[in-house]
């Protein structure tokens, strides 16, 4: 997935002041925030397939997907819905 | 027949003053304060049961509940139970509500006798709705973080002949020993600071005995761009021991990684360990 974001001449001399490749920090920050919370919602999965006797999906992007289709997670987008419905 | 004072309003109503829902154990009298008292204080007894007076001490605003003494103001949260594993807790809800932290003494003796009063001090925090307990401050003085970030990783992932690394690259530190919060990414070599502040940074290298002779270095690299160099040596040839520390701030989403010459021995004799300091 792509995402662009625009920065201005002075955003992007402050970035080059403090990461070597502006463009790698960006992503490195996306991705890693992405990591963190993959191995969240596969804990979250596995204790609840474990809880109630499902068949764990092989693999990590299965097991992620598996943790939406169950209802396991919700994204936090849907979330902020179910709030606002209330 | 209830007795009773009535006080008529004059729109019609009335508010009245009246006697106990119940009986009395004997007749009984309460004295008014001799003054109407200022804005937000109590009214509460004096130090002659049944005499009523403003507290100068205790006022509560609507918004700030404050406790006021010339030497010592104290505010006391008190469980009578005599037992261990009992609690007395101020609970904080910050928004919605709902409690965010909550700050807890637990009893782990029972508290019967002086030889049996060992308390700790727990300091629970809510993370996406969990409520966990987040530090501890035991009854001997030692103080647990148990989530506070840290990393510990040995022996090398990266490309090598006879154990040796290959060339001048970002070490990846392959095998966890400790992750707490799995800030270090064990496929890029990578620990992203989740918080700002200052880190503890350590590493011991092993050099190869199949490594050339030459001199080596590690370099602690923030976001990419050297920081410090960790170790040098100019030996080869041999087995030898290499190490180094630092401290490094960081801000969130800073990220930090060791970028070494070639003939790291990519065994477990190789590890790195990065730990907040605060």
């Amino acid at each position: 997935m792509d995402y662009t974001i625009t920065l201005t001449d002075t955003e992007k001399k402050s970035m080059e002041f403090i990461a070597a490749d502006v463009d790698d920090w960006i992503t490195n920050v996306s991705t890693n925030r992405a990591r963190l919370a993959k191995e969240e919602i596969i804990a979250l999965n596995t204790a609840h397939c474990n809880a109630n006797s499902i068949a764990i999906a092989v693999g990590e992007d299965a097991q992620v997907t598996q943790a939406y289709t169950l209802g396991v997670v919700k994204s936090a987008a849907d979330r902020n819905k179910e709030t606002e419905e209330k | 027949m209830t007795g009773k004072i009535k006080l008529p309003h004059a729109s019609g109503n009335s508010m009245s003053i009246a006697a106990p829902a119940t009986n009395p154990a004997s007749d009984l009298e309460l004295k008014l304060p001799a003054t109407i008292g200022s804005a937000n204080q109590f009214l509460k007894n004096s130090g002659t049961a049944g005499t009523l007076e403003f507290s100068n001490n205790l006022t509560f605003d609507g918004t700030t509940f404050q406790t006021q003494h010339a030497t010592g103001a104290i505010a006391r949260v008190q469980n009578s139970t005599a037992a261990t594993s009992q609690s007395a807790s101020l609970e904080l809800a910050p928004a919605n509500g709902l409690l965010g932290h909550a700050i807890k003494s637990v009893s782990e003796e029972d508290f019967s006798t002086g030889a049996n009063r060992t308390a700790y001090l727990s300091i629970e925090g809510r993370k996406d709705g969990t409520l966990a307990e987040r530090m501890r401050i035991y009854s001997s003085g030692a103080v647990t973080t148990p989530n506070q970030p840290c990393s510990f990783y040995i022996g090398l992932s990266n490309s090598h002949t006879s154990n040796a690394t290959d060339s001048t690259e970002t070490l990846v530190f392959a095998t966890v020993k400790l992750n707490e919060g799995s800030h270090y990414n064990g496929s890029n070599g990578r620990f992203t600071a989740p918080v700002a502040g200052t880190y503890f940074v350590g590493l011991n290298l092993l050099i190869d005995d199949s490594a050339s002779v030459a001199s080596r270095s590690a370099d602690l690299q923030k976001n990419g761009s050297g920081y410090v160099t960790m170790t040098y040596d100019r030996n080869g040839g041999q087995y030898t021991g290499m190490s180094g520390t630092a401290i490094i701030e960081l801000a969130v989403g800073d990220y930090i990684s060791v970028r070494a010459t070639a003939g790291v021995h990519i065994g477990g004799e190789t590890s790195l360990l990065v730990y907040l300091l605060g």
